[in-house]
């Protein structure tokens, strides 16, 4: 008796579909699985055994094949635990043939039968979607996330038998009764607000320079470092930026959840994610937990900062391995990694914020509190790449605050009257750049800045006097002009003034800074 | 033989005690080197010379006030000797030289190795402007243990020791100690009492040393002490003008500030009397650290008594009161945005006042420490 029973796995963030093939046969008593599987695929023999026997429905003693196609790609994961328990309770005839046929089943089973959380559930209901399947059946704690998609009705079940019952009965009606599909209105949930968990930015009140250049660094989707003393305010600074950053797109929300899904961080009962995300990874990080890794791939800090922003507190502190692995990822955007079992691609779209003190005791230049001396100081900016430090826009430095600052209490700006201007800006970059591959000012590359950032006469005399008066490199020079570019974008502003071009230096990155 | 420093060639001399060319002033210290190697010249013994020490880590101020007395004296032919250290020492050469004069940086190295490194450009010009000279065989690494007796030689080849800025406990202590022992007059640049970089100089006016207080005064008395001893004022060779155009990416050296300062200052034409080929280090000397002291002697204009030369020939700056505000607000201390905008008049609190800051850093007024911090700009030597 042989049946076919459909399921999907991951390859990166996208999704393919995996028939899985039961076949039971006369012969000596036996299970053997095959189709390249990973560890714990081979293990869900013993999970789908002893589930079944538990609930009371016998193996027979026949010799059950079970083939995972296509077979030349490495299946890994527990999703595969469902779809070979209906394959072979449909080839047992427990219930009837073709019962099963268009569904998508993916869920891990516990001994008693139970149907666990799986990670990856949105991309794969996506790529069912996308091939036709009408229907699917998945945990019922991943219901709401695969409900996200259009098309396709998602059926979340707890257990086995509840699943074994729907697969029995006949008509649609009866059907829906038993395990009714997950309704989940994309676009109605998403006109919702969801900010409520990003701290806001009246609580900070003083830093002014900094705010601005967090303000500057959303619009243009720039890569900001804040320098400063400890407990000036950095990370209450950085934790904030989502909350100014654009609202997610629906599509960008999707893409977002995707990760998560993947990464298996989703939380139960999260359709899609909607707030920008905020990851703030330790120092201590290696490589493949910054970018993602591991035997089977999964996706790393980058990744899950996808969309937003990438905070990495005490930069200095990490090490040089994994700071140098962001240099491709920041180009381009998205993370290819390559291992034994095959290549996948994460999208790393990120904002980089970074923060360090100016020196390890971290009061340079403060040289009457400062007691660091320069070899110090150099060996530990140093430890900061330049190649970062290249890809860095927007630089600014915080002083610590001081009592009267606090007090004076002046009620910051809210985060959503610094996001209407954010968003403005990013409507005047989007025009622009229509189009084209680039989105934000940031993405303007040194071949198209004359295009993109023109000056007038006499704004090009004066970049040429910064160049000199400032030392400017070539690098810092276009630095400072896609900078410019975003603050005429934030003012409304059709070309870029003197004034611009001023405020971007002011916020230039500079080795020379630390004495280098 | 006198002449090799001048034709770029690399020779290391060695001087005995009984060598006709060993320095005299040495000879007369306790402990005197019993060899010199010598890169470049000796100074020369008819000619007044000062030993301009202080901080490596110097503060902006110290910066300005070492480029601004490193000019004045190589203007006035006056021999500069230092360290070639970090920070004061390399500062106040460089300035010297840059202003025709001539110096003489003591070792504590061979004198075939640039130590610090980083002074490479001012370990050129010293070997061509003046000379390199030490106690220690070339080759010799620089130990710690080479500095502190390094430092006697310093004091002992000069007839005046001038402090710019120097810590409580610092080497620069030391050399003072030495410059003492051996009957140098010490002078001292002050600073403010809670400037841990002054701490040292303001204990040594306590104790009595010499007081700074404008490189005018200074000088007129340094001319008199040479008087005294039967010293003069060297030759300065401030007809080259390749030694002040060195800097050429530097705009200051365009800069119509030195015109305008060249005319309006009488006591300098005064003190430059008997020098008449001073002029071009005259300049240098402005370039370099003429700002404050221009100001100072701009008083009695009062309309414009307050605002910095480049002020004054630029029409598009005189227009602009809030640039003028945010000048005089900057320090040499390194201050926040927020602290210099808490400095202003209330009525330009709201202006940008980073973006003017930017403004003053173009026209070379300020300088950028940091990417928060901004203070005056001392000078352009050492950078």
């Amino acid at each position: 008796m042989y049946c076919t029973v459909i399921s999907g796995a991951l390859l990166g963030v996208s999704a393919y579909l995996v028939s899985v093939e039961v076949d039971i046969a006369q012969g000596l008593p036996g299970f053997s699985m095959v189709g390249s599987l990973g560890g714990e695929v081979k293990e869900s023999r013993e999970r789908v055994t002893v589930a079944l026997k538990n609930v009371g429905l016998a193996l027979p003693p026949k010799r059950i094949t079970v083939n995972l196609s296509p077979a030349d790609i490495r299946k890994d994961g527990s999703a595969f635990d469902l779809p070979i328990a209906v394959g072979m309770l449909e080839a047992m005839g427990y219930f009837r043939q073709g019962a099963a046929e268009g569904i998508l089943f993916m869920g891990e089973l516990g001994l008693n039968g139970e149907i666990k959380k799986v990670r990856g559930v949105l991309p794969i209901v996506r790529e069912a979607a996308a091939r036709g399947i009408r229907q699917c059946i998945v945990p019922a704690v991943n219901a709401s996330e695969g409900a996200v998609i259009p098309g396709i009705r998602v059926r979340g079940a707890g257990h086995i038998r509840e699943l074994l019952q729907f697969l029995e009965s006949e008509g649609e009606e009866e059907r829906e009764r038993l395990l009714p599909a997950e309704q989940e209105d994309a676009s109605e949930t998403f006109a919702l607000e969801n900010n409520e968990n990003i701290p806001d930015f009246s609580q900070v009140s003083g830093q002014e320079t900094a705010k601005r250049a967090a303000e500057i660094a959303a619009a243009g989707f720039h890569n900001l470092l804040m320098a400063g003393p400890p407990g000036a305010g950095k990370s209450m600074i950085a934790k904030r930026i989502p909350g100014i950053m654009p609202r997610l797109t629906p599509e960008e929300s999707l893409e977002v959840t995707s990760v998560y899904s993947v990464a298996g961080l989703l939380e139960e009962g999260t359709a899609l994610m909607r707030a920008r995300p905020f990851q703030s990874p330790h120092h201590t990080i290696s490589m493949a937990a910054l970018v993602g890794g591991n035997a089977s791939p999964r996706p790393g800090m980058i990744s899950l900062a996808h969309r937003g922003v990438l905070f990495l507190d005490e930069l200095p502190e990490f090490q040089r391995v994994a700071l140098d692995s962001l240099r491709q990822p920041l180009e381009e955007h998205k993370i290819q990694i390559c291992r034994a079992g095959g290549n996948v691609t994460y999208p790393s779209d990120f904002m980089l914020v970074c923060a360090m003190n100016p020196c390890p005791c971290g009061f340079y230049p403060d040289r009457e509190r400062c007691r660091c001396t320069d070899p110090q100081i150099r060996r530990y900016m140093g430890k900061v790449s330049g190649p970062i430090l290249d890809r860095i826009d927007l630089c600014v430095e915080l002083q610590p605050v001081d009592i009267a600052g606090l007090k004076k209490g002046r009620r910051a700006e809210s985060s959503s009257k610094i996001r209407d201007r954010v968003e403005k800006a990013r409507e005047r970059q989007k025009e622009r750049f229509a189009g084209t591959k680039c989105r934000f000012n940031a993405d303007i590359e040194g071949t198209n800045i004359e295009r993109y950032c023109p000056l007038g006469g006499e704004e090009q005399e004066l970049m040429e006097r910064l160049y000199h008066s400032l030392r400017l490199s070539a690098r810092a020079y276009h630095r400072i002009l896609k900078v410019a570019r975003t603050i005429a974008d934030l003012e409304g502003a059709e070309g870029i003034g003197a004034e611009h071009l001023l405020e971007a230096s002011f916020y230039r990155p500079s080795a020379e800074f630390w004495g280098l | 033989m006198n002449q090799s420093g001048n034709d770029g060639k690399e020779e290391i001399r060695v001087l005995l005690r009984q060598d006709a060319e060993y320095p005299e002033r040495l000879r007369k210290i306790p402990g005197p080197p019993k060899e010199l190697y010598v890169l470049g010249r000796v100074p020369s013994e008819q000619i007044l010379t000062v030993a301009l020490i202080g901080a490596r880590d110097c503060s902006e101020y110290g910066r300005y006030v070492a480029a601004g007395l490193g000019a004045a004296l190589g203007s006035r032919g006056i021999q500069v000797i230092s360290g070639m250290a970090r920070g004061i020492d390399g500062i106040g050469q460089e300035a010297a030289l840059d202003a025709g004069g001539s110096s003489f940086g003591v070792l504590g190295c061979g004198v075939d190795i640039c130590y610090p490194a980083g002074n490479r450009r001012i370990y050129e010009k010293l070997k061509l402007g003046g000379g390199l000279l030490s106690e220690y065989p070339p080759g010799a690494p620089p130990l710690p243990g080479h500095f502190p007796p390094r430092n006697r030689i310093v004091s002992g080849l000069a007839d005046v020791v001038v402090v710019v800025e120097a810590r409580e406990k610092s080497g620069t202590l030391i050399t003072v100690d030495m410059a003492l022992e051996q009957g140098r007059e010490v002078y001292v640049v002050p600073g403010r009492m809670t400037d841990p970089l002054s701490a040292g100089c303001n204990k040594l006016l306590k104790l009595g040393a010499g007081l700074i207080l404008s490189t005018e005064e200074f000088l007129d008395e340094l001319l008199q002490i040479g008087g005294r001893q039967g010293l003069q004022a060297g030759n300065n060779k401030g007809g080259n003008p390749k030694s002040i155009n060195q800097e050429s990416g530097n705009p200051k050296s365009k800069n119509p500030k030195i015109g305008s300062r060249e005319s309006g200052n009488p006591k300098n034409r005064k003190a430059e009397n008997g020098n008449p080929d001073s002029g071009n280090g005259e300049s240098a000397a402005a370039g370099a650290g003429g700002r404050k002291s221009a100001e100072a002697e701009a008083e009695g204009r009062t309309q414009i008594k307050d605002l910095p030369p480049e002020f004054l020939t630029r029409p598009e700056l005189l227009a602009r009161p809030e640039l003028a505000a945010v000048y005089h607000a900057l320090d040499f201390t390194p201050g926040s945005v927020d602290k210099i905008t808490a400095r202003l008049p209330a009525k330009y609190r709201e202006e940008p006042v980073n973006i003017h800051l930017i403004r003053l850093c173009l026209e070379n007024l300020a300088f950028q420490v940091s990417p928060g911090q901004f203070c005056l700009r001392g000078g352009e030597s050492g950078r």
